[in-house]
């Protein structure tokens, strides 16, 4: 897939994972796991320009003696989410309509 | 790899960086592996699943910005030879350089667009010359006076041969300068990718 698309639809389904609830690292990688390829080393960058945009914020929670970071979803971040599903619409009639066309080309 | 192995590494190879970038990704790769190994993973198995090093220490890097590495880099080398303030300077002289470095970016690639489109031009003008060139010496061979005739003779067919071998030279040059024309584009194609090669390879 192109790189650009990717990061652009991986940027989205993390703020999506985090729409239903401040979440930390290793669980947006089990969230996301059946839906797309990610792992921690793509998660870091995309956390970090996701709070550097301030589509989410950080903070620490102790957990089993040691500390956990949580992410928390701004409105700027779910006005992302609402910008990408705006867009989107426009690619899936382009979508439908390329597809149609070979549907019927075989 | 163990736990500790594997961050040691890790901020071993981003040592260069400021010091609150490397904790923050010895702290997050930290809490992952932990998170991994409570879910029941053996440490072995938390770690490999981070992927490789140098993905990892790649996507830091380029999550950074251009600057912020370069300067850290410059800072590194100086930082053991030089004072503070040294580095200060350094710092804010850093603006210019890029500017200039971005200038003689620019030059370059116009003197690469020169220097072709010249070629092209000297090979037209070398065609050219030996044409005029003949057509003057049978013109010279004119104005001889009338009693040399064997000069006058050899005037003439020089000029001949010069008209003909610049005429031969024609399609030759024609050929050239359509391949030096065409090594322009793909030259600026390099350029473009030589300065958006780096975000493309992002994962």
């Amino acid at each position: 897939m192109d790189a650009q698309l990717k990061r652009g639809l991986l940027d989205v389904c993390v703020l999506k994972a985090l729409s239903k609830g401040d979440s930390y690292g290793y669980q947006i990688v089990k969230d996301l796991s059946g839906y797309v390829t990610i792992s921690e080393s793509t998660l870091y960058p995309i956390l970090k320009r996701l709070e550097a945009a301030q589509c989410l914020t950080v903070y620490s929670v102790e957990h089993n003696g040691r500390l956990r970071k949580y992410y928390s979803i701004t409105d700027n971040g779910l006005s992302r989410i609402q910008e990408f599903l705006g867009e989107w619409e426009d690619v899936m009639r382009a979508y439908q309509f390329i597809k149609e066309d070979n549907d019927v080309k075989e | 790899m163990s736990k500790s192995e594997f961050l040691s590494q890790l901020s071993h190879r981003l040592g260069y960086l400021p010091y609150e970038e490397v904790k923050k990704s010895v702290d997050f790769y930290s809490e992952a592996i932990d998170d991994r190994m409570e879910d029941g993973a053996t440490e072995e198995e938390a770690v490999a699943a981070m992927g490789d090093l140098d993905t990892i220490v790649r996507e830091i890097e380029e999550s950074l910005p251009l600057t912020t590495i370069m300067r850290q880099k410059v800072k590194v080398t100086k930082e053991r030879s030089s004072s503070k303030t040294l580095w200060i300077v350094l710092a804010i002289c850093g603006s210019p350089i890029w500017l200039a470095l971005l200038i003689s970016l620019f030059a370059v690639i116009v003197s690469v667009y020169v220097v072709i489109w010249s070629l092209i031009i000297s090979l037209f003008a070398v065609v050219i010359s030996v044409v005029v060139g003949g057509i003057a010496v049978i013109i010279g061979g004119f104005i001889l006076p009338y009693q040399a005739i064997s000069p006058r003779l050899m005037l003439l067919g020089a000029g001949a041969v010069c008209i003909g071998i610049g005429l031969l030279l024609v399609p030759a040059a024609k050929y050239l300068s359509v391949k030096l024309a065409g090594l322009i584009a793909p030259f600026f194609r390099w350029i473009k990718r030589k300065i958006i090669g780096r975000k493309e390879t992002v994962q």
